[in-house]
Parts: structure tokens; C-alpha cells; sequence
């Protein structure tokens, strides 16, 4: 019989990637009590969470404190806009409520510091939603922590998402007002595009380059001393009239004489057959490694295969599973995440640093 | 009547050239360099002396051409440059869907070049740039480079929204060599890999993963390339004043490494 510690769960808001609290639902130790968010939010806010907390057959309350107050969970899983994140996971910490929360961690440096000071004086545990237990990424840890390639010299991570976002870059007419990023975002959902909903616009790098250099994070644990970064809206209209990057590359120098880069961009879906090209290089004293981040996978081919599903579909992936088990190991003997909110605060602090470099053109010391 | 080609005895891959010219349908390779249409060199010296002659000459290492020399070649018109990293398969094949339009307007290069068999010198990382240009057909306007013990990395960007990275790895504990080159353009992107690129060797001590030969392609498409302008005719002083500039480039990659800071550069463009 299964004796390990259940916690009760819940999910404050849930707008946007209800993979996350659904990663949740699955693990045993996990159970979704209630969704809840601020009364004052859109209406699409609530119908959301409504349809999710229906999904569920769990209660919607819009009140925070008095769902906390009713239902005593233990852990708050937060999947809001970005710029909610952590006006939320204060809230829940300040509960004593452990938080999983969903990436950016913030697009405000000074939202995070408050939440990083909130949750050191709460002692609570916290998990920023990451890839770090793709199997490729834990086969690359182990062999970089083996020694198999030495010291490490150099590291550089691709990370293309292959989506669209809206009309491509070009196909607005002088008479047409800028795409309104809200209403698209919202629009997108249905495709899990909408990593970027809410009403500040953000940039891939804002929105995917936690992956990237949570990678980096984990591999190599040395900080960050300089970027320069290029950036631009290449692709996408909305990007184009907000005036934010979907394709950057980044130069990184990082403690220990390490190099690295970032290339990171939404590509369009034209440009890759499957999520996208997910790329790891590393170069160590004593040997190298080039890891695609997607295996393993399959390939199916068929008749009639409707274009926007991927040909190459990843198995044997269990990342969503042992972020949870982490989680439920930290929270039952206060231990650290692989990603926890300062170090997430960390990476807003170097894709800020990223975004000046762009504007300006110089490098930037951290 | 072919074409004929003549290669300087002294130059280091003489057989190879010869074996190779055999490949290019037209061409005639023969021993008197007097009676050829073309010679193939890698010293510009002999150029200087053969001044003034109908015949073409491809020169081997452009990069490696010394400032006072460079200025005469390029007021040379049948003088050629062997831009050889333009030849190697992969990029041949990058560049013809970037100009066939599939890719729409380049938006980023990614390239990397890990070999310790060659030399990490400015030839090295000239070949790199060209490259990067010739993909862009735009010169960068900003470049910010890092280097290490037998590692470079260059970060170009382009006016409007190009940008690159190229890094080369020369170092020690590189056993075989190992490249990638990925275009990522506004309607499409082209992926070339090594990684894509090998087979899987199974026995008793493990598996290993060794990359199928691409042959000689590389040579055998320089040389078609030569036979072409020998063709064609064109004047290569364009191709001469692309050198300098490209040598300029690689002086401005110097200049960040050691002020640890980008150089923004003089627009070279049209």
C-alpha cells in the first residue's frame, strides 16, 4: 500500500497551460482540490478556470483567501499570465502554500525579488515549470557530472519552436491598426500557442528562454558574467507591431572562463517538421557532446496525416512525472528543486540583461 | 577541344587536384603550364610573374595572401580566389534554396566547426565569414567575438534583422571533427549536421557513431567553380575586393576579442 504523504492542491488560475496542473493531477501524491483567481479578473479568465475546474469536477472560486481558508492546500499551482505569476504565488506563500508555477516567472525583475523574499521568509518550497528531465537532458547530465567530457569550455543550446504566430511579418496593410497581442494570444489557445498571453507583450526570449538556460543552469551551475544579444521580429506580424523579437542569439560568458550562446526563435511552422530544432552542444577538457533534445522518438508517416501534427513524436518521456517527484521529495524533506524561484529569478534577471544588451548594443556585466 | 588546366608540381594536394580534375567534365588536365587556359596555384608569387597573360589562375589559400600582394591581385582580372568553404557540399546546397527563394529572407546562421586537424588561424575563421556573408549577400554591420585556448566564437549582425553565430573549436580533446550549419530564414530553414550524418558501427566493446565520407565533393565542386569563370570569362576583381573585406572582418573579430567589446563596422554593403 502506497503510505506516502497526499498534498492538496490549488490551482490559482488557469489560463493558459493547463498541462501543468493536469502534470499534477496525474502524480500520485497530488490531488486537485480547487481553482481559484482574483475576482476581478476578465471574463475569459473565469470561464477558463470554470472549464477547467468542471474538467475536474473540483469547485471554482473566485477568492483566493477564502479557497485557501476552505479547502487548506498545500500546494498552489499557478498557470496565469506571466505578469500575474507572481502577484499570485506572494499571495500563496504568504499562505504557507508550496508553488509550482508556470515560466516566465515573471516579465518584472522587481516582481521577483519580492516573491523570492516572500517565499526565503515563508520556507516554503517552489518549482518553476522546466525541461530539465527530458531524458536526452538527464543523459547529458549524467555524462557531463561523470567527467566523460572533462571540464566544461563551452555550451550552446538552439531552441526553435516551429509554431506560428498570428499572420506572418508583411501582411499588414498601411490601413490595418497593429494586431491587438491579447486577443491574439487568447485566440491561440486552442493550440497551446499562447505562452505569451496577457497584456504586456513579450519576446520568445522572454517567454522560452528559461528553457535554454535552465539547461544551462543544470549543466554547467556557473553563473552568467556577460551577454551580448542580438534580436529581432522576423517572423510574425504581432511581433513585428509590438515591436518584440520572435529569433535572438545570444553571447554568453560565464564564471570559469565557460563561452556559450543561445539561438532561440518561433520559426514558423514551415520551418521544421516537428516542434522544432532543440539543440545541445557542449565542449568539455576532454571530449564533446551534441544531444538532440527530442529523443528518443518515433517517426509515423500515413495517409491522410493532417499537416499540423508532428511526424516524430517523443516516447518514453516521464520529464512531467519526475518534475513532480522532485517537488513531492522537497516539500517532505526540504530539499532544493532543479529549478526553483531564484534561480528562476536568476534567468529574468539574464534575459532582462539579454533584451538591454539588444536595445543598446553593448554588452552587459551582470 | 576541353578546357585545359594546368597545377603547379610544388602545391601541396598536386595529386589529389589532378586525380579530381578528372571529375569536371571539359576540362583537360595537362603538364605545360604554358599551353594551359588555367593554372592552379597556391602562390601568388608565380601569379606576379605570369602578369599580363590570357591565362586564368585559381589561387589556393586567398586568405593567406599578404597585403602588399593582395593589392595587385586585385586589380587582377583573371585571377581566381578559391573561396573552397563555398564548395563544401552543405553549403552549396544552404546557399541554392536561399537564392531559389525556399527560405525566404535569412534570418539567422548558426555554425560549428569542430576540428583540431586544422589550424585555428585567421584563414580558418575567413572561410567561416565568407560563408556568413555569402549566405546574408550583406555585409554585417556589427561583429563581437570571444575567444578561448583554441576557440573562437563570432557573433555577427546584419543591418535589418540577420544576425550569426559561429564558433570553431580547434582543442585538444577533439578525436574527429565535427560540423553544423543551419540557416533559419523568414519562410523556411535548412539544417546541415554532422549529427544527422552518421552510422551506428556495433561490436563488442560498444557502438559508435561514424560519419559517412563525403569524398572529395568539396574539391571536385572548387573546380567546377574554376571551369566556369575559365568559361564564362568574368572578371574577379569583385571576388578580390570581397577578400579584403572579408580580411578586414576577421581583423575586426581581433579587435573585439581584445577590447572585449562589439565593432561596429563601416557599411561595405553596395
Amino acid at each position: 500500500m502506497d503510505e506516502s504523504r497526499r498534498f492538496r492542491v490549488l490551482v490559482l488560475s488557469v489560463v493558459k497551460h493547463a498541462y501543468i496542473p493536469e502534470a499534477v493531477a496525474a502524480h500520485r501524491q497530488f490531488e486537485l482540490v480547487a481553482v481559484a483567481d482574483q475576482l476581478g479578473v476578465p471574463e475569459w479568465i473565469h470561464a477558463r478556470n470554470q472549464d477547467f475546474a468542471e474538467r475536474f469536477s473540483i469547485p471554482y472560486l473566485s477568492d483566493i483567501t477564502g479557497a485557501i481558508k476552505k479547502y487548506r492546500p498545500d500546494v498552489a499551482v499557478i498557470s496565469s499570465e506571466a505578469e500575474r505569476h507572481c502577484e499570485l504565488a506572494v499571495e500563496a506563500a504568504k499562505a504557507g502554500l508550496h508553488i509550482i508555477v508556470d515560466k516566465p516567472l515573471s516579465n518584472q525583475l522587481h516582481e521577483c525579488d519580492r516573491l523570492v523574499n516572500v517565499v526565503r521568509a515563508a520556507d516554503v518550497r517552489t518549482l518553476v515549470w522546466n525541461r530539465n528531465f527530458m531524458p536526452a537532458l538527464q543523459q547529458t547530465l549524467s555524462a557531463v557530472h561523470a567527467g566523460r567530457i572533462g571540464k566544461l569550455r563551452a555550451i550552446h543550446c538552439d531552441f526553435y519552436f516551429a509554431k506560428d504566430a498570428g499572420p506572418p511579418k508583411g501582411s499588414r496593410s498601411g490601413n490595418d491598426p497593429p494586431i491587438n497581442w491579447l486577443k491574439r494570444q487568447i485566440d491561440s489557445h486552442a493550440d497551446g500557442s499562447d505562452g505569451a498571453v496577457g497584456i504586456q507583450p513579450m519576446g520568445e526570449l522572454e517567454v522560452e528562454g528559461i528553457y535554454p538556460l535552465a539547461y544551462i543552469h543544470a549543466l554547467c551551475g556557473a553563473s552568467i558574467k556577460s551577454v551580448f544579444a542580438r534580436t529581432a521580429s522576423h517572423f510574425h506580424q504581432a511581433h513585428v507591431d509590438h515591436s518584440i523579437d520572435d529569433l535572438a542569439t545570444v553571447t554568453l560568458e560565464m564564471e570559469g572562463g565557460i563561452v556559450g550562446s543561445l539561438c532561440i526563435g518561433r520559426i514558423g511552422a514551415a520551418s521544421h517538421p516537428d516542434l522544432g530544432a532543440i539543440k545541445l552542444h557542449l565542449i568539455g577538457t576532454e571530449g564533446s557532446l551534441v544531444v538532440h533534445e527530442s529523443r528518443p522518438e518515433v517517426a509515423s508517416f500515413y495517409r491522410g496525416q493532417p499537416a499540423s501534427e508532428f511526424p516524430h513524436r517523443r516516447v518514453a518521456d516521464q520529464y512531467e512525472y519526475l518534475l513532480m517527484e522532485e517537488f513531492a521529495k522537497a516539500i517532505e524533506t526540504g530539499s532544493e528543486t532543479s529549478l526553483d524561484v531564484t534561480a528562476g529569478r536568476e534567468i529574468c534577471r539574464i534575459i532582462d540583461a539579454c533584451l538591454r544588451s539588444a536595445r543598446s548594443g553593448s554588452v552587459i556585466k551582470l | 577541344m576541353g578546357i585545359r588546366i594546368a597545377v603547379q608540381p610544388s602545391i601541396g594536394q598536386y595529386g589529389k587536384i589532378v586525380e579530381m580534375l578528372r571529375c569536371v567534365r571539359g576540362v583537360e588536365c595537362i603538364a605545360d603550364v604554358a599551353a594551359a587556359d588555367g593554372l592552379i596555384t597556391d602562390d601568388p608569387v608565380v601569379l606576379k610573374q605570369s602578369d599580363g597573360s590570357d591565362q586564368f589562375a585559381l589561387l589556393l589559400s586567398p586568405f593567406q595572401v599578404d597585403a602588399g600582394c593582395l593589392g595587385d591581385l586585385a586589380a587582377s582580372e583573371k585571377v581566381v580566389p578559391a573561396l573552397h568553404a563555398r564548395s563544401q557540399p552543405a553549403v552549396r546546397q544552404i546557399k541554392s534554396e536561399i537564392d531559389a527563394g525556399n527560405l525566404g529572407q535569412p534570418g539567422l546562421l548558426r555554425s560549428h566547426d569542430w576540428d583540431r586537424s586544422y589550424a585555428l588561424d585567421d584563414q580558418r575563421l575567413a572561410a567561416h565569414l565568407d560563408v556568413a556573408v555569402w549566405c546574408f549577400d550583406q555585409w554585417p554591420s556589427v561583429v563581437y567575438a570571444v575567444s578561448r585556448r583554441d576557440y573562437v566564437q563570432m557573433h555577427l549582425g546584419f543591418e535589418g534583422d540577420g544576425m550569426a553565430i559561429l564558433d570553431v573549436d580547434a582543442g585538444d580533446s577533439l578525436g574527429g571533427s565535427y560540423q553544423s550549419l543551419h540557416l533559419i530564414g523568414s519562410r523556411g530553414a535548412a539544417y546541415a549536421d554532422d549529427h544527422e550524418n552518421v552510422q551506428l558501427a556495433i561490436d563488442a566493446r560498444g557502438i559508435e557513431a561514424v560519419p559517412t565520407p563525403q569524398g572529395d565533393a568539396t574539391l571536385v565542386n572548387m573546380l567546377r567553380a574554376f571551369y566556369e569563370v575559365i568559361r564564362s570569362g568574368d572578371s574577379q576583381q569583385a571576388e578580390w575586393r570581397h577578400v579584403m573585406e572579408i580580411n578586414r572582418l576577421v581583423g575586426a573579430v581581433h579587435q573585439s576579442v581584445a577590447q572585449q567589446r562589439p565593432i561596429t563596422l563601416e557599411s561595405s554593403n553596395g
